[in-house]
């Protein structure tokens, strides 16, 4: 098989299964669908590690063509929009790890929803996602980009509203697919400046039309284009202002959360923004809104996180937060650690949200981290798996998430646009990460159990044995916990900053993701060191920035332990302390409630003007008085309910007139 | 053999329907009447596929051409039809579209079958003839033969306030067809005035137009535009379609809001636009805002609606704000966009006018509070709704994407900003039509009454089944079938930019014209 075929059976498989388990397989059994759906996405995997490894890590790049999808003329020549696919470096690496993350979801997916009924609707949707993701990354030109774009959106929606008799559910789908509509809006208006700059919506195109010289004369465009597409990342990153759609998404299986909400989907923005990199590095205005809207969101969910009960709401402005850093990252110019970082994180948070699923599997879809506790005893390889996803997120020295973020933070003050305002920021929001995480690892796995042992309704006959029966889960679900633990350990060292590298006596120029991703970024690259000269960092500030991210984290962590030792009362204090600012961050600043006065509400009662005013009243108004007229002339004046042949023959009789008078004329 | 076929085959298609018409009114079952409605639109959908394999797709040109004596020489009328890039599309949407129609009258129908039956033939023949129409007399007669049948359908077989929704939609549609009528007639006094013979030909009348005054070009575009805006319709002359759409029943909902609506863009495109170019040159601005506002407006009020069939209609006036706004850009873009989003918003409304069909047959109350959690109870339903629903948004994937992206495209390379506030609707779409099924198809089934409803009979799951796989099809085979436009699209916009006359010729199949050899190589 040729790679060509290779990379199209890698994004059409995932369709088939969504189609075979969607149409044919309805009434199969369990086991089939999920063996169908499993193998969806880990036959992608292999063919993808065949690729990636291979004709990619020699550095080619393979590129398809499936069918012309739109050829429209455009000023003298053709605007061309093949559905074409595209394999680089960076679709490479996303490539990897959504077949890769995506097929141990997929298994541990499988025992996870053993209980429900009609999972065909499920997986379908499930695979249907990762062809939507594969056309996100893997798409040669934004349309396509664009198809997958949206297409995650809708799967989404579907999949968070997957419990739909429950209308929250559904009410919270609606809500995430019209956040990412408004950023979608964003992503359209980039490609039409595209078409009108460059008459391409090629990424290949546009970077070879891209000149140094082109972006002179069009500085405000390519601003333009930039603010643009940050829209459409702040949509589908879930950054501020559009943020508010993610905690709600946490309304769907804990699976699709892993999946979808933390290691794929939302990763989207940082992909699209490292794949239009060199445009980017173009502006500085949109490169700095980058940077300061990524380090306002890493801190901003940060503060959210630090008071919420709900396993999955802290994870989920987890999400946001982390999110928030590799937009940092890739607003300072450091676009290969926003993508290092997207891919630890894909490890670790994966890991944490697929630990709550399986706590909330065992104690039978509780949330609260006010009623777990102790839970390590009874479940050791959950337990152990999440503090390992825990010590990666809050950068313990020599995990993932040590070295991916700390070379963010690092580059958020040293980097092209970097500033050191910008990387204190990120160091107030890796503090509040580690108090957090730490906080929640310990409510739910340490310290007394809190289960309680009260009936719950709907489960009279389990009842009572409920509490002693928290259980370890079976391997389906343990086993991509196991691995992700894994590669959330040793996830980090392809970012392995220059300092340790020096130290390790590794004697290489760049680390591994810097020279893996040094083809796709080159252009950017060049364009930083001509237009805005060599940065200045230094391996003491390197050193400086690592031991007081380490410092900030041990102390938040053994402040959070301290505080929490004695169950969930001991944050009671601060929070008394603290009064209404911290009921404010509990109503998570209560940004919801202001969209909804001063965006729906407005919105509504314009419709609802526009409907009794402009339409009854006005318009109604002013052209009934048209046909009344008529009436009068034909001087046939009667009731409007007169009859139908009578009403008829009128029209005919005036149309007769006319006709008459045209003939004569 | 081909070429017979070729030369007789618009004729066929007008009168073919009429032809049917006539046998189902004669019929005395009316079981059997459904079934030969059923064949005869088949039928007619079977041999207007002859279009498509035999369309010259190099040629902007006047294909299957006929012309023939009519009215008395002098006059200058004559019967004349053919099919270009613009019409070939709208032509095939209405015959695809009609058996559909003609399947859903099974269960919507159930009185004066026969009547009904018949008068939607010759709405279907009138439909046709007005697309295919060369000549504004032939034109003018099949536009008001389109009236006649779809009064009496709402009036006859529609709901409570019937009367006064088809009286409304027939003084509305008559005051802008007197305007055209004014238009139509001074042009063709004008036309002798220059030549000194008549003719209503549309192909010499373009020559005729495009060399007038600006001042003369202005009033003329303005008392055609407006007769065609009110069909579209455009904001403000939208008010009648609400009423009109919630008084119809289902078939006439889906036609009205298929094929109807299409004939106010198809006769913008057709004619406001080539016949006046300077003046639609400085009409744009204004035809662009309106259809700004009437996207804006159009889906703000469709969000509030709790009737599903009101919200529909008024999401149509919103998306044929796009259509109008594409078009008047004056690229190839905006008209490919506009061209194609009529024929995706035909099918994707049409799904959802039938899709309502299906529960107010079974439940009789068009009141959203009344459904929700449909889901449980309707699994198929709820799929159909759904991906109608994405056609609707226009999700990429979908037919919608591609004409609204080349829409707003186009509009965007002449102005931006009024392209930017176009795309608001592609949110406040989201917003309505999410917030349809939320409170429809999402939810819990609550409502005793949904407890017992069925899904989707075979029947249902076919028609609706078959727009599914349309709303995807348009979606990823655009490249093929807008390779039929492209050169009508290009000549349309390289006449209305120069702002000279539309000029096209008629190929009549079996005479030894150049366009006719390459397609008889083909």
């Amino acid at each position: 098989m040729n790679y060509q075929a290779m990379l199209a059976a890698v994004l059409l498989i995932p369709l088939l299964g969504s189609l075979l388990n969607g149409f044919f397989l309805r009434r199969a059994p369990r086991l089939v669908t999920v063996t169908v759906a499993t193998l969806a996405i880990a036959i992608p995997f292999v063919l993808a590690c065949m690729l990636v490894f291979g004709p990619i890590a020699a550095g080619e790049v393979v590129r398809t063509e499936l069918f012309n999808w739109i050829s429209v003329p455009l000023g003298g020549g053709y605007l061309e929009v093949p559905f074409a696919l595209s394999l680089d470096r960076l679709s490479g690496i996303l490539l990897l790890i959504i077949t890769g993350v995506g097929s141990l979801i997929h298994l541990y997916a499988g025992e996870y929803m053993s209980h429900e009924e009609g999972v065909y609707r499920f997986f379908a949707y499930l695979n249907l996602f990762v062809f939507s993701m594969l056309s996100l990354v893997l798409g040669a030109n934004m349309v396509v980009t664009f198809l997958g774009w949206e297409g995650v959106g809708v799967c989404s929606y579907l999949l968070i509203g997957y419990w739909y008799t429950d209308e929250a559910n559904a009410r919270a789908g609606m809500k995430a697919f019209i956040a990412n509509r408004v950023g979608d809006l964003g992503f359209l208006l980039a490609m039409f400046m595209s078409v009108k700059l460059f008459g391409s919506v090629d990424y290949s195109a546009i970077a070879s039309a891209l000149t140094n010289e082109l972006a002179a004369e069009n500085a405000p465009m390519l601003t333009a284009i930039g603010l643009c597409l940050l829209l459409g990342v702040t949509g589908k990153s879930a950054q501020l202002p559009l943020y508010i759609w993610l905690p709600d998404a946490m309304a769907g299986p804990t699976p699709v959360s892993a999946l979808i909400h933390a290691a794929t989907m939302v990763t989207s923005g940082i992909y699209l923004m490292t794949r239009m990199s060199f445009l980017l590095v173009q502006s500085p205005t949109a490169m700095t809104t980058i940077a300061v809207i990524g380090a306002a969101t890493a801190l901003f969910a940060a503060t959210i996180g630090l008071v919420q009960n709900d396993i999955k709401k802290v994870l989920a402005y987890s999400t946001v937060s982390q999110l928030g850093f590799m937009v940092l990252g890739c607003g300072v110019g450091a676009f290969q650690f926003g993508v290092a970082h997207l891919m630890t994180h894909a490890f670790f948070k994966a890991l944490l949200f697929l630990g709550a699923g399986s706590v909330i599997h065992a104690m039978h879809h509780e949330q609260d981290i006010r009623k777990m506790g102790g839970l390590i005893k009874k479940m050791p390889i959950t337990g152990w798996t999440f503090v390992i996803g825990t010590l990666a997120i809050i950068g313990f020295p020599g995990l993932s998430g040590f070295f991916s973020k700390d070379e963010i933070l690092y580059y958020a003050w040293s980097g092209t646009f970097g500033h050191p305002l910008l990387w204190a920021v990120g160091a107030c929001a890796a503090a509040c990460t580690s108090f957090y995480m730490v906080r929640l690892t310990y409510l739910v796995f340490f310290g007394e159990s809190r289960v309680e042992h009260t009936h719950h309704h709907g489960h009279a006959h389990d009842d009572h044995h409920h509490a002693h029966e928290i259980h370890e889960n079976p391997l389906a679900m343990t086993l991509p916990l196991m691995i992700l633990a894994l590669l959330s350990v040793v996830g980090g060292y392809i970012s392995m900053p220059h300092a340790i590298m020096h130290v390790l006596g590794i004697h290489a120029d760049e680390n591994v993701i810097t020279q893996w991703l040094s083809p796709v970024l080159s252009a950017a690259k060049q364009t930083m060191t001509t237009v805005y000269g060599e940065t200045h960092g230094s391996a003491a500030l390197e050193w400086g920035l690592m031991g007081t991210s380490t410092l900030i984290m041990l102390i938040m962590s053994g402040f959070a332990i301290s505080l929490y030792k004695v169950g969930p009362k001991g944050g009671e204090s601060i929070a008394n302390a603290m009064g209404g600012l911290y009921r404010l961050i509990l109503d998570k600043w209560r940004i919801d409630e202001l969209y909804q006065a001063a965006i729906i509400e407005p919105l509504k009662k314009l419709g609802d003007g526009f409907f009794k005013f402009g339409d009854r009243a006005v318009i109604e108004g002013i052209i009934n008085e048209g046909p009344r007229g008529i009436y009068l002339v034909t001087s046939v004046l009667s009731d409007i309910q007169s009859g139908l042949v009578r009403n008829y023959l009128k029209v005919v009789f005036i149309a007769m007139v006319a006709l008459g008078a045209w003939i004569l004329i | 053999m081909v070429s017979m076929i070729s030369q007789w085959i618009l004729t066929l298609l007008i009168f073919f329907p009429l032809l049917g018409a006539v046998v189902v009114g004669l019929m005395k079952d009316a079981q059997k009447a459904r079934h030969v409605a059923v064949a005869i639109a088949v039928l007619e959908m079977i041999f207007s596929f002859h279009l498509i394999a035999h369309f010259n797709v190099d040629s902007a040109a006047m294909q299957f051409a006929q012309d023939l004596a009519w009215l008395p020489r002098g006059t200058g009328i004559r019967y004349i039809v053919g099919v270009d890039g613009l019409s070939l599309m709208l032509v095939l949407l209405t015959t695809i579209l009609c058996p559909l129609v003609f399947l859903s009258s099974y269960s919507s129908i159930e009185n004066n079958v026969k009547s009904f039956l018949a008068l939607f033939l010759v709405l279907e023949s009138a439909m046709v003839g007005a697309l295919v129409s060369l000549d504004l007399v032939l034109f003018y007669v099949f536009w008001e033969a389109m009236l006649i049948p779809m009064y009496f359908i709402i009036g006859v077989w529609g709901g409570k306030d019937r009367i006064y929704a088809t009286t409304k939609f027939f003084i509305y549609t008559v005051v802008g067809s007197l305007l055209m009528l004014v238009a139509f007639s001074y042009l063709y006094y004008l036309h002798y005035q220059q030549n000194g013979v008549f003719s209503t030909s549309l192909i010499e009348l373009y020559r005729t137009a495009a060399g007038l005054p600006v001042d003369t070009q202005i009033w003329l575009f303005a008392a055609t535009a407006v007769a065609f805006a009110i069909k579209v319709p455009l904001f403000p002359f939208h008010t009648w379609l609400p009423d009109a759409h919630v008084q119809a029943p289902t078939p006439g909902s889906v036609i009205l809001a298929g094929v109807l609506l299409k004939m106010g863009t198809y006769g913008l495109m057709r004619m406001s636009i080539p016949m006046f170019p300077e003046a639609a040159h400085k009409a744009a601005p204004v035809m662009i805002t309106l259809s700004v506002i009437g996207i804006i407006y159009g889906a703000l009020i469709a969000w509030r609606q709790t009737d599903i069939k009101k919200l529909v209609a008024y999401s149509s006036v919103s998306h044929l704000g796009f259509v109008v706004a594409g078009m008047f850009a004056f690229n190839e873009m905006g008209f490919t966009g506009a061209l194609y989003q009529m024929v995706n918003h035909g099918v994707s409304t049409g799904a959802l006018f039938l899709l309502i069909g299906v529960v107010y047959e079974r439940r009789h109350t068009r009141e959203m509070s009344e459904y929700g959690g449909l889901a449980k109870q309707m699994p198929w339903y709820a799929f159909f709704f759904v991906v109608a629903t994405m056609g609707s948004v226009a999700l990429p994937g979908t037919g919608g994407f591609i004409g609204e992206w080349l829409i707003l495209n186009g509009l965007f390379q002449v102005h931006p900003i009024m392209a930017t506030l176009a795309g608001t609707g592609v949110i406040l779409g989201a917003i309505y039509m999410l917030w349809l099924v939320l409170k429809v198809v999402w939810g819990p089934l609550n409502n005793e009454a949904n407890k017992k409803l069925l899904d989707c009979n075979p029947r249902e799951a076919f028609i609706l089944g078959t727009l599914a796989v349309f709303v995807f099809a348009t979606g990823f085979l655009s490249a093929p079938l807008l390779a039929h436009t492209v050169p009508t699209m290009k000549k349309l916009q390289e006449s209305v930019n120069s702002k000279s006359a539309y000029k096209t010729q008629l190929v009549i199949p079996g005479r030894s014209d150049e366009p006719m050899k390459v397609m008889m190589e083909k």
